[in-house]
């Protein structure tokens, strides 16, 4: 495969992967990062990738195993400097639009923020990108049971959360 | 309309249980518009899931493929460099051998049998030396960042042998992994007086893209004090997609080197 066909096999799953990295790290530029080294780390892992079932979900693994390492990194411990926010889109977006999902940005921040990076994955998985249980398999290496049992949890979870925030909002 | 189906298909939907055809078929129930109040909530939850998926990286295409780009155009160059490095470094070994099998036939000849044992040790521990310069560059090409990041603690422990500080530099300019890099920063700022070092890291300035590397590197020429850096420093300064905490780093930088 060459560099022109690979990127154009890689570029539809570009938003998923950008919201996948956003959601562990909370910060667009460390996840624009991410996404420029899992690239890097795809290309050089082209014979396995294109054997894999789906490349999608490949593509997803590289990408949360390298947010997960960023994560446990010293230097991004220690890093100066505050989380950027996130972006909102290529500018294609109206004002209005983009002040609705900011709100609904910060909105699933707070949903999300208690739940453990497993849980918050494997729901971003399910019910934000609609993936099949078979490919959260692949991405998180769990056991579809497992998968089950956290994706159970995190949605109770995120519905309590919900209602207290939707509660406390209307009072 | 009997809402029960919508309950029962809700209930599986938070035990994990639900199939994909199963979730769709709630998701459309829920959307309707005379959708019952002790039923919204739920709805309104799935609908803000779903609507997360809106959100898009504003990074271009071209800017998703520069780090793959930039490989891709500068791995011949690397390829040609290490191919020089490892040629003169061939001639420089038949050389140093060629220099300690005329001292050895020296000593030879007019020294004591000690002596002859002492060059043939020191001889073996070149050879040693050698073969640990070697292991440590196949352990830097290794695919797993961990184990390059060790490799690279290695090296930095070893003395300032050249092919190891050319491969530290290799790494630092073009590993694929930050951490990997930035380690092998560190590791080079053990060799701050080697001249060639110096040159590379106020190099690298100009090929870092990553924020965190470029910290590091602009804090490790501060702390060498190395003034070469300064129009490198001022250069990336024009730079208008820098971030701001490595604009206002270097800004100090600049004001500290000068």
């Amino acid at each position: 495969m060459d560099a022109k066909a690979f990127k154009q096999l890689i570029l539809p799953a570009k938003n998923k992967l950008y919201r996948l990295a956003l959601s562990l790290l909370k910060d667009s530029e460390e996840a624009n990062d991410i996404l420029q080294e899992t690239m890097l780390r795809l290309w050089h892992q082209r014979d396995q990738w294109q054997a894999y079932d789906s490349p999608q979900a490949f593509a997803l693994r590289v990408t949360r195993n390298l947010c997960l390492d960023r994560l446990r990194s010293k230097n991004y411990l220690n890093r100066a400097g505050q989380a950027a926010m996130p972006d909102f889109g290529s500018g294609d977006a109206t004002p209005y639009r983009q002040l609705e999902l900011m709100d609904s940005s910060r909105l699933m921040k707070q949903l999300f923020t208690h739940l453990p990076e497993q849980q918050q994955t494997i729901i971003r998985l399910r019910d934000v990108e609609e993936m099949s249980f078979e490919e959260i398999e692949k991405i998180t290496g769990l056991s579809i049971n497992t998968i089950r049992v956290n994706l159970s949890r995190a949605r109770k979870s995120v519905r309590e959360n919900y209602l207290k925030i939707t509660k406390y909002e209307l009072e | 309309m009997n809402w029960n189906r919508t309950e029962a298909l809700l209930k599986r939907y938070y035990e994990g249980f639900s199939t994909e055809q199963e979730e769709q078929e709630l998701k459309q129930l829920l959307l309707r518009p005379d959708l019952p109040p002790h039923l919204q909530q739920d709805g309104a939850l799935l609908k803000q899931l779903r609507g997360a998926a809106m959100v898009e990286t504003s990074m271009t295409d071209k800017a998703l493929f520069a780090r793959l780009d930039a490989e891709l155009e500068e791995k011949p160059v690397i390829k040609s460099r290490q191919r020089s490095f490892r040629l003169l470094w061939q001639i420089a070994a038949a050389v140093s051998l060629l220099v300690l099998g005329y001292g050895a036939g020296i000593i030879s000849q007019s020294n004591t049998t000690t002596e002859n044992r002492q060059a043939d040790q020191s001889s073996v521990e070149i050879a040693k030396m050698r073969q640990e310069v070697q292991e440590m560059k196949q352990m830097l090409r290794q695919n797993s960042p961990s184990q390059r990041i060790k490799a690279v603690s290695f090296a930095q422990q070893t003395g300032a042998d050249m092919e190891l500080i050319q491969a530290l530099i290799q790494t630092m300019h073009f590993d694929e992994n930050v951490n990997v890099r930035m380690a092998a920063i560190q590791a080079l700022l053990h060799f701050q007086n080697q001249p060639e070092v110096r040159e590379a890291l106020v190099h690298s300035l100009r090929i870092q893209q990553d924020p965190n590397v470029q910290l590091q590197l602009i804090d490790g020429l501060v702390e060498i004090r190395e003034k070469e850096a300064v129009p490198q420093m001022r250069e990336l300064l024009k730079n208008t997609v820098l971030q701001n905490t490595v604009r206002l780093r270097l800004q100090e930088s600049i004001g500290q080197l000068v």
